[in-house]
């Protein structure tokens, strides 16, 4: 385990992404799930709230006031008002693991949608694709970042479009998951849902859903703990 | 991967030493030994013949995969006669000694078989009590119980989330699952099971499996890789994900009415097709 200076020392030069799967979770960050009103929604509130409490051992879920890792499950009616709230939490140093439910969405819905992420977080999503067309060549997600993992995919992913250097995971040629700097936080998109895999338990989703949650928690915490400027791509120490 | 069967799909009439032979030159990398089938490895067996085994083995250029046994269709840990009980666990105990002269981590057993007079919930707390045991010995000889999912032939432990509680109840890292995907027949799908029970997978037996009874030579539900229902591409996949990268051993009916070896071709080459994952 690296000395936090080592750590910030590297990761003055280091992609960040690079340096996630060696971290610990810092569970002084709470994390707060913020679910819609939908039970796609609920049941991978419930994967994720179940994650958090096997990491925690509590759930850490804390008052949107204070928390730095936002979970937002299945979502598939953002409105602008909450977008913003969300992308002010983002600038102020809060990540936010976005899983989009859009999969099941009609063809109007995804359209309003996609208009608010692109609008909200300059991320352009793709018409949600049913994966049973693609069974036959893989069931699978593969994640490369925070940890290699094939995990199972959620009868339809939502790609997305990115720079190659901020792709989470893939699902066949497509992206489908990605992440992205924003402010002094970011953004993590999971256009695959992992929500019920963490619920139903698969090995596999709960390896990348508390990697992900560790991410994202450091990160937070080094923002929390002030004097760090986070740019595109890179941590790098704040000269103020 | 690497490619085994066992010695109980040797030809008939077929030798021991003959039988080596024919693996090899098929591409084979191991062997899965029967205890209790052919004449070569029965329980009077002595651990010099097995050493001497074990010599012609490494002698043709295989390796012992794992160490399975015949017997417990009739003496099964889980019967009511205790006489059948002991001789069952002298068996796998017997299992045990011999993996440890084979140089191997792994046995196979069929644990538990429910019938109209033995029952379920009998059988259960049976197999997990004298697992639990069995567990001590094998962890002393560091080698894996893998117990075998005969679904439909056992019917015992029918779907893959009972059979991972029975072994959260077992409780041992020395007793996981010897998947054979050609066992589960209608019931589910072997990927899931893959998927599921990952890392206690002690080995895979492989077998095609008719899902539709009835349509194979001899009523059997069991053929030739590729020739049945399983979904290949996915259990290919499955593997992958739970990074399995241990023995596959081909558990095949003999079905070739003339020139029986080919059938040992047939499936190293089936095998090595499958590994590539080139479907």
């Amino acid at each position: 385990m690296p000395t936090r200076r080592e750590f910030l020392t590297g990761l003055a030069v280091t992609p960040l992404a690079a340096y996630l799967p060696v971290l610990e979770p810092d569970l002084t960050v709470r994390a707060e799930i913020w679910p819609e009103d939908h039970c796609l929604s609920a049941e991978s509130a419930l994967g994720f709230r179940q994650l958090l409490a096997s990491v925690a051992g509590d759930g850490s879920v804390s008052s949107r006031a204070s928390a730095s890792l936002i979970i937002v499950p299945g979502v598939r009616q953002l409105s602008f008002a909450s977008g913003a709230t969300l992308l002010e939490r983002m600038h102020l140093g809060a990540w936010v693991i976005f899983e989009s439910g859009l999969g099941f969405s009609t063809e109007a819905k995804y359209r309003r949608q996609a208009e608010v992420c692109e609008r909200i977080f300059d991320l352009k999503l793709l018409p949600p694709i049913k994966v049973t067309k693609h069974l036959a060549r893989t069931a699978y997600i593969e994640y490369f970042r925070p940890i290699g993992c094939l995990v199972r995919t959620f009868e339809a992913v939502t790609p997305v479009c990115c720079d190659r250097s901020e792709v989470v995971a893939k699902f066949a040629s497509y992206t489908v998951c990605t992440r992205k700097t924003i402010g002094c936080g970011g953004l993590i998109y999971l256009g695959s849902m992992l929500g019920p895999g963490l619920f139903a338990e698969e090995r596999e989703a709960v390896k990348v859903g508390s990697a992900l949650v560790a991410a994202g928690r450091n990160v937070a915490a080094i923002v929390q703990r002030g004097s760090f400027l986070i740019r595109p791509g890179l941590l790098s120490r704040d000269s103020r | 991967m690497k490619k085994s069967t066992g010695d109980n799909f040797f030809p008939k009439g077929t030798t021991f030493a003959e039988g080596l032979t024919l693996l090899k030159r098929a591409g084979f990398d191991g062997i899965e030994l029967w205890l209790g089938d052919r004449p070569w490895f029965q329980m009077h067996t002595s651990d010099a013949d097995l050493r001497a085994r074990a010599k012609q083995i490494q002698d043709a250029g295989l390796v012992v995969s794992d160490i399975a046994n015949t017997l417990d269709w009739e003496e099964n840990i889980a019967s009511r006669d205790p006489a059948r009980r002991e001789a069952a666990s002298r068996h796998i105990e017997r299992q045990i000694e011999a993996a440890q002269i084979f140089a191997t981590d792994a046995i196979l057993i069929v644990a538990g078989v429910v019938s109209e007079e033995t029952p379920y919930n009998e059988v259960y707390k049976r197999t997990v009590g004298t697992l639990q045991r069995l567990a001590e010995v094998a962890a002393k000889a560091r080698v894996k119980i893998g117990v075998e999912n005969c679904n439909s032939e056992q019917r015992f432990l029918l779907s893959p989330r009972e059979f991972s509680t029975f072994l959260d109840e077992v409780n041992s890292p020395w007793v996981g699952i010897h998947l054979d995907v050609g066992n589960i027949h209608d019931t589910g799908f072997a990927e899931q099971w893959i998927e599921i029970h990952g890392p206690r997978i002690t080995r895979i037996h492989v077998k095609d499996v008719l899902k539709h009874r009835g349509r194979c030579g001899d009523q059997s539900v069991y053929t030739n890789i590729f020739l049945g229902d399983n979904n290949w591409p996915a259990i290919h996949q499955a593997m992958r994900k739970v990074n399995y990268d241990g023995w596959l051993i081909a558990e095949m009916e003999s079905r070739y009415r003339y020139a029986a070896d080919q059938q040992v071709f047939d499936t190293a080459a089936a095998l090595n097709r499958f590994i590539a994952g080139s479907f």
